[in-house]
């Protein structure tokens, strides 16, 4: 059985969180720390329950109430997000209380919302969503793992739809560390437009909070197919070409149309993308997308949207065509993503 | 003890992260909980932790609560009449 995505919402460094659309031109930034743009959240949730929230937590709740509203749908069967680093500001928040003050009289709200899953939490709570929920955690497959889980649910026949998010926080402590560990590049003289002309080492640091309705049947108001998915861990960047080329094959996929790829500006990261894109279709369009949201663990999420909505519209965002009046079909998309060459992951989308 | 009720109120609305309210929004006997401010039970969990962070007074029994958190004001009799 196939899954489709229904609804999409989307807040990110870029103004996507008021339409799933390629029409607005996307920003380059002279930063090496991209932060989302934010909606009104009084215009989603209540005055008295958006005070303990923390930004994260808002960000999700926000991006999924679009998606369910894009999908027209009241209410989600299963919430499953996948985060690697949870609600960051609000941990941060618990531990620093917890030296200042001795582990003694601890604010009991940053505490509740230091947890993985209290964003999967909320968002049930307020679309009162008794069904399956769960967070997986798993650093830059987290989003991938969540996907998962929902198609293997959908399939089963289960349930007949699924919330799914990919969300990760930039914080200033987790902006230093990134910093320390050599992991950004230095701000001076950057330019997100200029990323992948970089020669210096580490990327741009992002965040973002991609959701997604998925089904298990189609309509005509569905975006794309998810064909397949795949991960692959712990292993040779020619162990994750021989994996992927088994995968398109699998599906009935010579080269795909299209291929957004885990460029992310870092010189060695991307020896590693080249050596698998080049691997996978000469003819394919290859897109980059980490200088439109940054790098984070959960950017697949990002790229899932680029790639649904690139394939809803059966054309490609202005920016990222580069012959005039150049005919790109595009019915399949493969998104490659990776970082640190760890964990790979691979998700195949095609139109409905 | 007017000084101590305005001091509450706005370590009230920062404890509490009450963002749309100033102090003067607050009634000296107003109710906190249900009705009044609308606040709940993980909030008389930060009130708790604000008397002690701020006033140095740990509640000594749960059952007090009800009566110490009724308003600003009933909280700064408790504080006047257990501060060390």
């Amino acid at each position: 059985m196939d899954v489709f995505i229904k609804g999409m919402g989307n807040i990110s460094p870029q103004r996507t969180f008021d339409g799933n659309t390629i029409e607005n031109a996307f920003t380059s930034f002279e930063a090496n720390r991209l932060k989302c743009i934010e909606p009104d959240y009084s215009h989603f949730v209540d005055a008295k329950q958006i005070r303990r929230m923390s930004r994260v937590i808002k960000m999700g709740v926000a991006s999924s109430m679009l998606a369910m509203k894009d999908a027209g749908l009241q209410k989600p069967e299963a919430v499953i997000v996948g985060t690697a680093l949870g609600c960051l500001e609000d941990t941060s928040t618990f531990l620093s209380k917890m030296v200042e003050y001795k582990e003694d009289m601890l604010s009991p709200t940053a505490f509740i919302h230091s947890t993985h899953n209290t964003i999967a939490s909320q968002i049930a709570l307020l679309f009162e969503c008794r069904g399956y929920n769960s967070t997986y955690v798993h650093r830059n497959i987290s989003f991938e793992s969540a996907l998962i889980d929902a198609i293997m649910l959908l399939q089963e026949g289960s349930i007949t739809n699924a919330l799914v998010g990919g969300i990760d926080e930039l914080t200033n402590t987790s902006f230093k560390i990134l910093e320390r560990l050599g992991h950004v590049k230095q701000s001076e003289g950057l330019n997100t437009a200029n990323l992948y002309q970089s020669t210096s080492k580490g990327s741009i640091a992002g965040e973002g909070s991609a959701f997604f309705s998925l089904v298990n049947k189609p309509d005509n108001t569905c975006y794309a197919k998810i064909k397949a998915i795949k991960t692959i861990s712990f292993t040779s960047s020619d162990q994750v070409c021989e994996k992927a080329l088994a995968m398109l094959k699998e599906n009935g996929i010579k080269e795909p149309n299209v291929l957004i790829s885990a460029y992310n500006g870092d010189l060695e990261d991307d020896n590693t993308t080249s050596t698998v894109v080049n691997s996978l279709g000469m003819q394919s369009k290859v897109l980059k997308y980490k200088h439109l949201c940054g790098e984070y663990a959960t950017s697949a999420a990002f790229a899932m949207w680029l790639a649904a909505v690139i394939i809803k519209n059966k054309r490609l965002p202005q920016e990222f065509i580069t012959a005039p009046n150049s005919e790109q079909k595009i019915e399949n998309i493969l998104i490659y993503n990776h970082y640190k060459k760890i964990h790979h992951s691979l998700i195949l989308l095609s139109s409905c | 003890m007017n000084e101590l009720i305005q001091n509450l109120k706005v370590q009230i609305i920062e404890q509490l992260n009450l963002k749309d309210i100033k102090p003067e929004d607050i009634g000296d006997n107003q109710p906190l909980f249900v009705e009044g401010l609308g606040l709940d039970s993980i909030d008389a969990l930060e009130l708790i932790v604000l008397l002690q962070q701020n006033y140095g007074i740990k509640l000594a029994r749960a059952e007090e609560g009800p009566v110490v958190f009724k308003s600003v004001s009933s909280m700064a009799n408790y504080i006047m009449a257990n501060k060390k």
